[in-house]
């Protein structure tokens, strides 16, 4: 008893140890982190780099000692609150861009946060935006992006983009309605319904996959439209053998793209019917494949697209009950369809050699002998 | 009886002289400034006193009929007559009055009468209201019912109002609470069982239940548990709710209280036991489980489906009351990625500029919302809504401009204070109350891991819990599906053919064979 005494007393106090040693540890203030929303990796500007061996760098392009100029846009909460009681009222901003020089993507953001005093926090993400000239040499992409596939904090959900311009100034450009030039990236890339020339949002989760499987793939493609606007209407192609940026779809040959991947999800078509203009606006599409094999044992594809929509701007006027006019008119769009397909087939197919459309995980699904 | 004094030396059975008796009595009790003793004659000659307690008796029934009626009407003598039925002379008189040999119980035109020779029955009866009266040489003494002190009128329930319903409630006064009860169950087989609890108070306590309906095993054990009750007073129902539960260390309540007959009314039919206690307005309701607490008389005055909806919000309500602010401070503090973006940066913007960390703003926030309740339940009701103005509008506004506290903090805590008004019970908001600071102290701790344990122990303690033996989680841990068609949403009223499965009542069918709800199952 005399014994037993004391050990029970210790009981509290060992759960009361337990408890709080064990908890708070990771306890941070939401006040206390900075938001990264967006990521932008660009190359080091010569001028300012100024040193000797950077002509060498740039030859040598799988060169490990690659420096990356990143860009972190970072929210500055208080700006974005639209707090009555707040002295500003004139549109202060709402986020800051602040740019580290380092060769891998890890140490740039240890960088980062020695400049910053609230830790940055990857968890609200929106897109990492990688220049065309980092792209374009073998494997860096992959390289850039594999930092925000490990990381724990990392969505897989973020958007990666490429964009011919620099990624700085993509992040210095929003429209007067949006605080957040990442958030407004964001949600224009998902406006797929509305247009035919945006290819559906590209994860970094998916491109990940495209990566792995070596697939090539086409991801969003971002450009700089002036000061108050960006478009992301169009493509980066990406080969997935050699793992670099092959080169662009402009917006007529994503749309195409989007008809043969079957992602059409609206959007309008211009057409001419007895030398007028028409609009037909799509509300849905399907897709189906077709494969033949010709007498060399080539396969040859063929794609099958089925639209449905309405007519929406004719300037010709013409009766619509009839149905001979409605035949024209779908002849016509059709033929504008299969006109954006035979251009972006074309530049895949000839001058890109990258298949995006995955004809060749159909014929590894579906003909499986011939492909072996 | 004890005495402070020396024990007075106490005759079983009265005496047959008045003045012995009256002595005793006035010994006893110490003659208070409030006994009642008036002596007089009757017509027949014969002297008798009157004893009573003023205040506690309707002094008009105890002038018009008794006093007056023995001394100004006469009739036979009351000695007389019990001396002749003692010596078997009844015979001879039998021809001349209707009273001849009557006992004296047929002399009053009073209906609650009886006799006792009893000392402990005697006074015990005087203290609680009636009056004693006593007839020279007669041994036994006559107790009439007379209470009539004065007492609250009934009105409508402090406590539950409902929008459709009856707006009766229980008053004080345990006669009128059976009435109430009485007046809505016609049966013939609902029970009254009287008991009289507290070694000094003597309360009256009256346990309720259906005979036939009611699982007679449940009934014997609450009266078991009734039966131990010793202490000198059961102060209200809330003594009595702590000595009979199950477990009394858990913050739960496994009894329900309530101001209104209709809600008792509707538990005896389910099978339930209702416990009425004397000198308070709040009955008890067993067993109970905790799908009780959300559960309104007025869910069934309504059409089904809005009853339903109405639960199921009061269901999301306790929720919210529980784990909100525990969610706030764990989203806060640990799970900044969890926040929608947007909510992200608006939650870290408006907390900008204010002082402490989450934790310690939230809990401060919630202690003086505690506080503000708590002031308000003190103060007079004129002042108390201005205490609901003061503090919800003026120190919630003031702290948010002083930069204390955040908005979104004012949000979260008016909130958590409108969802946990929302639970019909009382008892059971306050259970919530406390349950919902350990969940905060869990959260900030821990974050979202924490709440999660609390909620296990929590679940762990439910699933233990019983009330008189019936599982506290019952329908939904012991899974009796048929009880769910009364659980969180309510079948229309054709469907509820059954009583509870889970109090096993002896006649479970409510609905009659013929009856629409039986064709269409």
């Amino acid at each position: 008893m005399t014994r037993a005494a004391p050990r029970r007393r210790m009981l509290p106090l060992l759960l009361a140890v337990c408890v709080f040693m064990t908890g708070c540890w990771d306890r941070v203030e939401i006040d206390q982190r900075g938001f990264v929303v967006g990521v932008g990796i660009d190359e080091p500007d010569k001028k300012e780099e100024g040193k000797g061996d950077e002509d060498n760098q740039k030859n040598n392009q799988s060169d490990s000692n690659q420096m990356f100029r990143v860009v972190y846009q970072i929210v500055m909460p208080a700006g974005l609150s639209t707090n009555k009681g707040g002295g500003d009222g004139t549109g202060g901003k709402a986020y800051f861009n602040m740019a580290v020089e380092e060769n891998t993507m890890a140490t740039s953001m240890a960088k980062l946060s020695q400049r910053l005093s609230r830790a940055p926090f990857f968890e609200h993400l929106k897109v990492i935006i990688v220049s065309e000239s980092i792209a374009r040499k073998p494997k860096k992409f992959a390289e850039t992006i594999d930092f925000f596939l490990r990381e724990s904090q990392m969505r897989r959900s973020t958007r990666v983009m490429v964009t011919r311009d620099k990624a700085v100034n993509i992040f210095n450009t929003h429209p007067p309605d949006q605080r957040l030039p990442s958030a407004y990236l964001e949600e224009l890339s998902d406006n797929t319904k509305e247009s035919t020339r945006i290819l559906p949002e590209s994860r970094i989760g998916d491109v990940h996959e495209f990566l792995l499987k070596h697939k090539s793939f086409a991801i969003q493609g971002v450009q700089n439209g002036n000061r108050n606007f960006s478009t992301v209407t169009e493509a980066a192609v990406f080969n997935g053998s050699s793992n670099q940026l092959v080169g662009f779809l402009n917006p007529m040959e994503t749309a195409g793209l989007n008809f043969m991947e079957g992602n059409v999800k609206g959007g309008q078509i211009k057409f001419t019917f007895e030398d007028r203009l028409g609009v037909f606006s799509i509300e849905r599409m399907s897709k189906r494949l077709e494969c033949k094999f010709g007498p060399d044992n080539m396969p040859s594809f063929t794609f099958h697209i089925r639209v449905e929509g309405a007519v929406d701007e004719v300037f010709h006027a013409p009766d619509t009950l009839k149905e001979p006019a409605i035949n024209k008119m779908e002849e016509a769009i059709q033929g504008e369809i299969v006109k954006l397909m035979t251009m972006t087939t074309n530049k895949l197919q000839h001058e890109y050699n990258c298949d995006v459309m995955g004809l060749r995980e159909y014929l590894f699904h579906k003909h499986y002998r011939w492909f072996q | 009886m004890e005495h402070n004094g020396q024990p007075l030396e106490q005759p079983s059975i009265p005496s047959a002289s008045v003045r012995d008796n009256m002595a005793y009595i006035k010994q006893l009790l110490g003659a208070p400034s409030d006994l009642l003793i008036r002596t007089f004659l009757t017509a027949e000659g014969e002297k008798a006193a009157v004893v009573c307690i003023e205040g506690l008796v309707d002094k008009q029934v105890i002038q018009n009929q008794v006093i007056s009626q023995l001394m100004l009407t006469g009739g036979s003598s009351f000695v007389r007559s019990e001396q002749r039925e003692k010596t078997g002379q009844m015979d001879d008189e039998h021809s001349n009055s209707m009273f001849t040999h009557a006992s004296e119980t047929e002399r009053l035109a009073l209906q609650d009468m009886r006799n006792s020779a009893d000392w402990d029955d005697i006074v015990l009866t005087i203290l609680s209201g009636d009056a004693a009266l006593f007839i020279e040489e007669m041994e036994e003494v006559i107790l009439i019912g007379s209470k009539g002190w004065k007492s609250r009128a009934i009105e409508e329930p402090q406590t539950e109002s409902i929008i459709r319903g009856p707006r009766d409630g229980f008053t004080e006064d345990i006669r009128t609470n059976t009435t109430l009860v009485r007046r809505r169950i016609r049966d013939p087989h609902l029970r009254f069982d009287s008991f009289c609890i507290g070694r000094r108070s003597r309360k009256d306590i009256v346990v309720a239940y259906i005979d036939g309906v009611v699982n007679p095993m449940l009934v014997n054990e609450v009266k078991r548990r009734i039966n131990t009750i010793d202490m000198d007073d059961a102060e209200g129902s809330g003594f009595i709710e702590q000595w009979i539960q199950d477990h009394y260390w858990s913050p739960y309540p496994q009894i329900i209280n309530t101001e209104r007959p209709d809600k008792v009314a509707g538990a005896l039919l389910q099978g339930r036991v209702a416990v009425l206690v004397d000198g308070t307005p709040f009955q008890l309701i067993l067993p109970i489980t905790i799908s009780s607490f959300i559960q309104s008389p007025e869910d069934y005055y309504q059409n089904w489906i809005l009853a339903s909806v109405l639960r199921i919000l009061r269901v999301f309500a306790v929720f919210v009351a529980l784990f909100l602010p525990g969610l706030y401070i764990a989203l806060l503090e640990y799970h900044h990625g969890m926040l929608p973006s947007k909510l992200a940066f608006s939650v870290a913007g408006t907390r900008e500029g204010v002082p402490f960390p989450a934790v310690v703003e939230t809990f401060l926030m919630e202690a003086t919302l505690e506080l503000l309740r708590e002031a308000g339940v003190r103060l007079p009701k004129s002042i108390g809504q201005t205490i609901g103005v003061v503090g919800g509008l003026v120190i919630g506004e003031a702290a948010v401009t002083a930069g204390i506290v955040s908005p979104v903090m004012v949000v979260i805590v008016a909130v958590t204070a409108i969802a946990s008004f929302a639970i019909p019970s009382y008892g059971f908001a306050i259970s919530i109350r406390l349950m919902r600071f350990l969940i905060m102290i869990a959260a900030s701790v821990f974050g979202l891991y924490g709440i999660v344990l609390a909620l296990i122990i929590n679940c762990i303690h439910l699933v233990n819990l019983r009330s008189f033996g019936i599982p506290y989680t019952a329908p939904l841990a012991p899974l009796r599906l048929s009880d769910w068609r009364d659980l969180i949403y309510r079948l229309p009223v054709i469907r509820l053919s059954h009583r509870p499965e889970i109090l096993e009542p002896m006649d479970s069918k409510r609905l009659s064979k013929g009856s629409k709800g039986k064709r269409s199952q």
